[in-house]
């Protein structure tokens, strides 16, 4: 079977277009590992075929990878009006065996200016020949049921409706970076919209094991196996925090305790960015929605990792947050009862807008670098793979 | 490193003799026991040896009681069952039941009940006389927990009978009283003629005995929601489980016989935990009245709080350490609500959710409950200190 791919925002790419392209056809063939027969590019499509086996599995892949806009089944023909049309029949039925009575049009396309027929005049023809054999399927031009596409060029494609994709770029084309996944609603879904625009991500759970139990580290691990597939897989750090929480508790007043916690969080974070060759921090951090997400708060967080931050739902509210984990598919892990990292130690009256000097001070009081190194070496790593 | 069971109250230890004519019984036994056939009839006449023992054990006759999958559906049965009823009514409950009455209960006012909650006093006992201030003609049924799950307080079932009988009395209208003895059936006197109930739950499976086993008596007709098949005279329908029925009757047999030397020794066991649990740093028995009032708590079951430490985490620390122990109840542990029946006995919520329960069985060591001591005082320290700090928090 062949698919038809579109591609969208790579088709606008200028001179690095190329490398987005070869970036998405490797993502693709990788997640459908020896189920690919033949793959090919042509002027902001893609062609790939699959054994007959592999029909559902390629649906899969390709409804879930980064920079696939839409794709369809795709039949390919030689430029004959009768192939065309023999086709064209074989879509219509196929729509008619599962929907029964519809509408539906022609769309047309010729880039093959040397093809005898243009556009309208294939739209016409085939359309009367799809009413005359299917006589229960009815013209319909501006919202039809299915539209017939023709496209042809150096063969004729004919396809049915497409389906969506996820749209953005391949994953990998934008360097890697490291998620601080907690395993509540939001940083999958923070993950999720970096990974739309290309960025590959490694994830580090921090876990106060006994304060937080074997369940909520179960929750990011499954979360962590939700996204892998399009992402191209996902390298899971588990880090125990126990201990530097405990030493904060120690060594810092209650107040301070979350934020204290979320930059040692960072500089942790920062140090697994490092080994693994990643570029960037990713959170899900949203401006204000708790007292570690004001803007003075996010300024100390974030400055104790010395790589560039992105919070890609700074600006989101949470009702969007969950309608997107929803679509995304994390959202029913997300809300398991598990408590996450920060619940036992949190403070009841923690700091909302914090000194950035004082804070400075307390997080060098904690002399925490040995802990911080400990708890980098102590990191269990888990890799879920892309397949899906 | 060895392992300590010290969560009765959720389940017991199998016992292997039982276990074995389980076995036997699933064996010798497998026809159907409505089945007309001689392998039927064998397996009818084990069923009703089984229901015999049983009733022999509560103190009813045979044929008042059936048997289930469980306590929570003996219990569900009975709630049910008021939905054929075309008076309303009142529903009267503690307010420490557990979940398998409270929620039947609560969803009865979906359907016009009036359910009524009364609060026991703070060391976890009800007083009949208020449960006698929430009776009155309109009331169709009264049910009361004999051992609180989460507590171990034991109600005074037969003193609320009186009360309701009193009722009955000066109305003239019968009341429904129903007793969940899951936990106190085997291992406390239960007989339905000294409580004085109309009804009883219990299950196999606290103690040692097969999961999916329970009964329920029953000293009156009553229309249930289930239909077809028949069986247990159409009070729980579907082929018995026979196997299950047999491990519950034996089960319920050996801690019968063996009832005052286990609870003797559970009173030697609960007095070393409940010495150990003072001699921790913030440890406090729930309810706080328990050491001076024995009779009143079962000594199967022992709670204690030690704020700030959330109950779930010391219950995983001291897996790690190899005792296995509850919060609160089983079944709601895995739940982050807060705890009805510790608010109900006037204990806060941050006190609450620190909550253990450490529950004991035939099987429990002396030697069990002062290593489980030792162990606990030392993980508490090491959790208070990791949560409070040594108190040399620097201030600005």
């Amino acid at each position: 079977m062949l698919f038809l791919i579109k591609l969208g925002e790579i088709a606008l790419k200028r001179g690095n277009r190329g490398y987005f392209e070869k970036k998405l056809m490797q993502n693709i063939k990788r997640r459908l590992r020896g189920d690919t027969r033949r793959g090919e590019m042509q002027k902001g499509r893609f062609y790939v075929e699959v054994s007959e086996d592999a029909v559902v599995r390629a649906d899969a892949v390709l409804s879930s990878t980064f920079g696939v806009v839409a794709f369809a089944p795709t039949i390919a023909v030689g430029k004959t009006y009768e192939k065309i049309k023999t086709a064209a029949l074989q879509v219509c039925g196929d729509f008619l065996a599962q929907a029964g009575s519809k509408t539906f049009k022609v769309a047309a396309r010729r880039s093959d200016k040397s093809f005898a027929m243009d556009s309208y005049q294939i739209a016409q023809k085939l359309g009367d020949d799809i009413r005359y054999t299917h006589p229960r399927l009815s013209v319909d031009v501006h919202s039809p049921d299915l539209t017939v596409h023709v496209e042809v060029r150096d063969r004729v494609y004919i396809y049915g409706n497409e389906k969506r994709g996820l749209g953005g770029l391949p994953v990998g084309t934008a360097e890697k970076g490291v998620l601080l996944l907690s395993g509540g609603i939001d940083s999958p879904v923070a993950a999720f919209l970096m990974a739309r625009r290309g960025l590959r991500q490694d994830a580090v759970y921090f876990h106060t094991y006994p304060f937080t139990s074997q369940e909520a580290e179960e929750k990011a691990e499954a979360i962590a196996g939700i996204l892998a597939p399009s992402f191209n897989g996902i390298n899971l750090f588990s880090v125990p925090f126990t201990d530097i929480a405990s030493r904060i508790r120690e060594k810092a007043p209650p107040a301070e305790m979350t934020l204290l916690m979320r930059a040692c969080m960072m500089s942790t974070a920062a140090k697994i960015a490092e080994r693994q060759e990643a570029l960037c921090l990713v959170t899900g951090e949203s401006l204000s929605q708790v007292a570690s997400q004001t803007v003075q708060s996010m300024r100390f967080t974030g400055g104790r990792a010395e790589l560039p931050v992105f919070r890609p739902l700074v600006g989101m509210g949470k009702e969007e947050i969950i309608n997107l984990a929803r679509r995304i598919g994390t959202y029913e892990t997300s809300i398991l009862p598990f408590e996450d990292c920060c619940t036992v130690f949190a403070p009841k009256k923690p700091l909302i807008r914090p000194d950035l000097e004082r804070m400075n001070r307390s997080y060098h009081r904690l002399e925490i670098g040995a802990s911080v190194d400990a708890a980098v070496e102590q990191s269990k790593r888990t890799w879920f793979g892309p397949s899906t | 490193m060895s392992s300590i069971y010290l969560d009765w109250a959720a389940s017991g230890l199998p016992m292997d003799e039982v276990l074995s004519e389980c076995t036997q019984v699933a064996k010798a036994y497998f026809a159907n026991p409505s089945s007309v056939h001689a392998p039927g009839k064998a397996a009818h006449h084990r069923l009703e040896t089984a229901r015999a023992g049983c009733a022999s054990i509560i103190g009813c006759r045979p044929q008042e009681l059936f048997f289930t999958s469980g306590g929570s559906e003996a219990n569900n049965i009975i709630f049910a069952s008021l939905l054929h009823k075309k008076r309303k009514g009142s529903v009267v409950i503690s307010a420490v039941e557990h979940a398998s009455v409270y929620e039947p209960a609560i969803h009865l006012k979906e359907f016009g009940f009036e359910v009524r909650l009364v609060k026991p006093r703070s060391n976890g006992v009800l007083d009949p006389i208020d449960v006698k201030a929430c009776i009155d003609q309109s009331t169709q049924c009264v049910s009361v927990i004999h051992v609180n799950n989460e507590t171990g307080s034991i109600q005074p079932v037969s003193a609320i009978a009186k009360a309701v009988r009193d009722v009955e009395t000066s109305t003239g209208k019968k009341i429904l009283f129903h007793c969940d003895a899951v936990q106190s059936f085997g291992k406390l006197p239960v007989n339905v003629i000294e409580l004085d109930v109309d009804a009883l739950s219990a299950s196999g499976h606290k103690l040692g005995g097969p999961k999916g086993s329970g009964l329920l008596f029953l000293n009156r007709e009553m229309q249930v929601l289930y239909r077809g098949g028949g069986q247990e005279s159409g009070i729980r329908p579907g082929t018995e489980n026979l196997p299950a029925v047999w491990g519950l009757y034996r089960s319920a047999s050996i801690w019968d016989k063996t009832q005052n030397d286990v609870k003797n020794q559970a009173q030697k066991l609960a007095a070393i935990l409940k010495g150990g649990i003072d001699l921790i740093e913030n440890g406090r028995l729930v309810p706080a009245t328990r050491d001076a009032e024995l009779s009143t708590h079962s000594p199967f079951i022992v709670a204690a709080t030690f704020p700030p430490i959330p109950g779930e985490v010391l219950v995983r620390a001291m897996t790690d350490r190899g005792f296995f122990i509850s919060t609160g109840s089983a079944c709601s542990s895995r739940g982050a609500k807060k705890n009805r029946v510790l608010g109900n006995i006037g204990i806060s919520k941050d006190v609450a959710d620190s909550a253990i329960r450490i529950s004991i069985g035939p099987t429990t060591k002396e030697g069990d409950c002062r290593s489980f001591c030792d162990a606990l005082r030392r993980e508490v320290s090491t959790l208070r200190n990791a949560i409070l700090g040594s108190g040399s928090a620097i201030s600005h």
